[in-house]
């Protein structure tokens, strides 16, 4: 189990089938998920490989990059990353908030500087939900030829980065959600140079005898050199001030652990089987930092790290099932499908039989489950493939004898040797086994649509989810347009992203006048007094740039899960590692997490 | 008589009716004519002389500036944007490669490989050289030659992967970088992310292409002037350094 990578060692070259090629560079190995360790209070934690420095030194070489060919990652919970993300979330939500209230305050100063800077009227807190959980598959992850063979007949659902639309605030207030001094940092009231020369109407006796161009809605005359002036003023604040706190904010909360001394986080650790749960930690591991250019940060994550409710478990065995059918039946060929009653019933099997599991009541409920599973239509199978027609007995005996008899085959299609004859007349081109991948490739690459689970689940069926972190270029606009989904008709969808964008607009308010001249028995006189007007009392006018643009980069989030021996995606460089601009938050994790992982 | 008259009256109403709206144009009073052309003089029809041809996108801009200025004052329509698309020419874009600043390509796709194949070949050797083929000039050099203290190309893995390949020579000299924005491997979703829009930033000024032909100097160039214009600019100017950072990054990770 522990150096299942080795097994390439066995395959040869092929001229079909997958290609895992030379950057394929980080591997998950050999995860260490010993229920008995976090016993002893030792954290969860697997082991991951960067295969080049591996070659090297199984190569003799003796530099101290060839020497750190393995690194250890412990375990976060889901709930825990979930947070993180959220955190995220509410850094984005914060920065968004002081660019577009910094640049309408500083452009309609001194009216919204009383109103935010002197006064602090202010909405709500922001306060986002907890961000739900999505797995992706990532495309630079799985192999092509996995890829191609699934999505020959239709498309596939890969998911997409979990953050996709949520760099968004929850509700769009026309009052900051931010505490006005966020954004009311050196601005001072700005009552010159003069801003307009209101628009006005006149009316003699209630009858309108004039009124200014374009009035109510444009005032008589503007000034926009000074607008204009405020608003890329205001623009340079928010992007060298507050755009740097929303990085600093986004290294805060994805590189800090939670809780953050190893006391704190041994203290979360149960003493004993019952209560072991699902412990909320963090344990980031920077892989070069998430700034563009660098690579991530990651943490494997747990949804519990002892799975409790048997039923719970069922469920999510059933779960497996019926994602890793889906794809083999597109992906597989006919004996692979066959195959996959003895690859399924081996992992859930090797699961019941755990140790952790042992003499637990309802253990025995769940092996009949699976027996029922897969029975009968192993053994269907068993009738019609030539190359399994000997395999009979209970099904441990079935199961193991078929598992033989697939290497037989694999090895007869590498030889070149008579398939049809083994497989009844079903065309079997490609080897089962392919050189540099550890295990039946296309197993394990389905692997990357299991959900996260717990520890044991983790062990028996080969496979780790992760959460990874890292920030993209975006260009895009302030709400983010690209958040309208065009994909559907969908009213509620348009009037939500119409009113973001509509309470986002960069508009300076001017208030129009009404001037009333009457002749009043006061004894006879004329009086002329202004006044608001019907029309409103003040009247927004559009300033250039009108939506407020961004391109900078941005902290996206997702969870992918990596099988056991495969490429771990989207990072680079080498764990424990960060680029030098994000030094500022350089605790030595690894430093930190030695003594919770022992090692 | 009277009634003769009455009746011609009567006959001529309609016809008289019409003076209502002749009556409402203006008959050319001097006052009013004065007024127009103070109106038009305030638009600075003057500029129009001293116009620099030595760019269409700046003649462009000056006759864009007074027409509409002129179209507003005087015929009220006052709809045309303060913003507008100039196309630019080749030698302007050679001019703000020779403005010694530093340039960033963004996007992906054939043109952004051409260009950046352009830009690899002028800034090979530190020199700019007319390049050739057959004695046909395909690339042509600015008068007074490139200068460019560093190239950035912002493409997605799969173009970042291939240009390194191509453009060894410019690479080891550093003048030229490569920035994947992406993970490890190819990953379409991430190359989505830059948009499709590709965008040369020369000389603080952006410039949008359409490529057609296989060189550079026979493609469509754009750019953009006005507030808003100038407002994503700044925007664009602060994401040029970000880029900047993070191919320094790349440097530290190897």
């Amino acid at each position: 189990m522990r150096w299942v990578w080795a097994l390439f060692l066995f395959s040869l070259a092929l001229a079909q089938g997958p290609t895992y090629e030379d950057w394929t560079k980080y591997l998950l190995s050999a995860p260490d998920y010993r229920l008995e360790q976090v016993l002893k209070g030792k954290w969860p934690y697997l082991e991951v490989l960067r295969k080049d420095r591996l070659r090297d030194y199984q190569g003799g070489a003796t530099t101290p990059e060839a020497q750190a060919h393995e690194f250890y990652l412990p375990l976060s919970s889901l709930e825990a990353t979930q947070e993180v993300a959220r955190d995220l979330r509410k850094a984005w939500q914060r920065f968004e908030e002081r660019y577009y209230w910094r640049v309408i305050t500083e452009l309609n100063n001194p009216a919204f500087w009383f109103a935010y800077c002197l006064a602090g009227v202010k909405g709500p807190e922001l306060n986002p939900p907890l961000p739900e959980f999505k797995l992706m598959v990532p495309s630079e992850g799985v192999d092509t030829a996995f890829l191609q063979a699934a999505t020959r007949s239709s498309p596939l659902d890969m998911g997409a980065w979990a953050s996709a639309g949520l760099h968004k605030l929850d509700r769009y207030l026309p009052v900051p959600q931010v505490d006005p001094k966020e954004f009311c940092d050196d601005l001072g009231m700005q009552i010159l140079p003069l801003m307009y020369i209101p628009g006005f109407k006149v009316l003699v006796q209630g009858y309108e005898v004039f009124r200014t161009p374009g009035y109510p809605s444009r005032p008589f005359w503007f000034n926009e050199a000074e607008a204009n002036a405020r608003v890329e003023r205001a623009m340079q604040k928010a992007f060298t001030d507050y755009y740097a706190d929303y990085l600093k904010d986004v290294a805060k909360a994805l590189l800090t652990p939670r809780p953050s001394t190893p006391q704190d986080l041994l203290s979360l650790l149960p003493r004993d089987f019952r209560s072991l749960g699902s412990p909320k930690a963090y344990l980031p591991v920077p892989w070069q930092g998430h700034l563009l250019g660098a690579g991530g940060v990651v943490a494997p994550v747990y949804t519990e790290l002892f799975p409790t409710d048997l039923t719970a478990l069922w469920d999510q065995v059933q779960a497996i099932w019926n994602t890793y059918k889906g794809l083999i039946d597109r992906a597989g060929t006919e004996v692979e499908k066959a195959y996959l009653y003895v690859h399924f019933y081996r992992s859930a099997k090797t699961l019941f039989d755990s140790r952790a599991f042992l003499g637990l009541p309802g253990v025995d409920t769940l092996k009949g489950n699976l027996e029922n599973l897969v029975n009968a239509p192993l053994r269907a199978l068993t009738g019609a493939i030539p190359v399994l027609k000997g395999c009979a007995g209970d099904l441990d005996r079935v199961v193991s004898c078929a598992a033989t008899a697939l290497m037989t085959l694999d090895q007869a299609v590498k030889a070149k040797g008579e398939v049809e004859k083994l497989t009844g007349g079903k065309p079997q081109n490609e080897p089962l086994k392919a050189k540099e991948a550890p295990g039946l490739w296309k197993y394990e690459e389905a692997k990357r649509w299991l959900p996260p689970s717990s520890l044991p689940v983790y062990e028996a069926f080969g496979y780790t989810s992760f959460f990874q972190a890292t920030n993209f270029l975006e260009v895009t606009t302030v709400p983010d347009i690209r958040n309208v989904d065009l994909s559907q008709v969908n009213l509620g969808n348009w009037m939500g992203w119409a009113w973001s964008q509509l309470s986002r607009l960069v508009v300076y308010w001017h208030t129009p006048l009404t001037i009333d001249i009457r002749v009043e028995y006061c004894p006879p006189c004329v009086i002329a007094y202004p006044s608001l007007p019907l029309e409103g009392p003040a009247q927004p006018l559009g300033v250039p740039p009108y939506v407020l643009p961004f391109a900078l980069e941005r902290a996206h989030w997702r969870w992918v899960s990596v099988p056991e021996g495969y490429e771990v995606p989207g990072v680079r460089g080498a764990p424990y590692t960060l680029v030098s601009d994000l030094s500022a938050y350089a605790l030595d994790l690894r430093a930190l997490y030695r003594p919770l992982l022992g090692r | 008589m009277r009634k003769a008259f009455l009746t011609l009256l009567v006959a001529l109403t309609p016809a008289l009716a019409q003076f209502d709206w002749l009556s409402n144009l203006d008959w050319g009073g001097i006052s009013n004519n004065l007024n127009k052309v103070s109106q038009v003089l305030s638009c600075d029809p003057s500029s129009l002389t001293q116009l620099d041809f030595s760019q269409p996108s700046l003649v462009l801009r000056g006759v864009y500036r007074v027409t509409k200025c002129v179209l507003c004052t005087t015929l009220k329509m006052c709809g045309l944007p303060d913003d507008m698309l100039y196309p630019a020419s080749w030698g302007e874009i050679q001019g703000a490669l020779a403005r010694g600043q530093e340039v960033m390509v963004v996007g992906s796709g054939a043109g952004v490989e051409a260009l950046a194949r352009y830009l690899g070949l002028i800034l090979h050797g530190g020199g700019c050289q007319n390049i050739s083929y057959g004695g046909v000039p395909i690339y042509t050099c600015p008068p007074g030659g490139v200068r460019i203290p560093k190239a950035y190309i912002v493409t997605d893995g799969a173009t970042a992967r291939y240009l390194k390949e191509k453009l060894k020579r410019a690479l080891e000299e550093g003048t030229l970088k490569v920035v994947a924005v992406g993970g490890e491997r190819d990953a379409p979703e991430l190359s989505g992310v830059i948009l499709g829009l590709p965008l040369v930033w020369a000389g603080g000024r952006p410039y949008l292409f359409a490529p057609g032909y296989s060189t550079p100097d026979r493609w469509l160039w754009l750019t953009f002037a006005g507030p808003v214009s100038d407002k994503v600019a700044l925007v664009a100017r602060l994401a040029t350094s970000y880029v900047v950072n993070a191919s320094r990054r790349e440097e530290e990770l190897r």
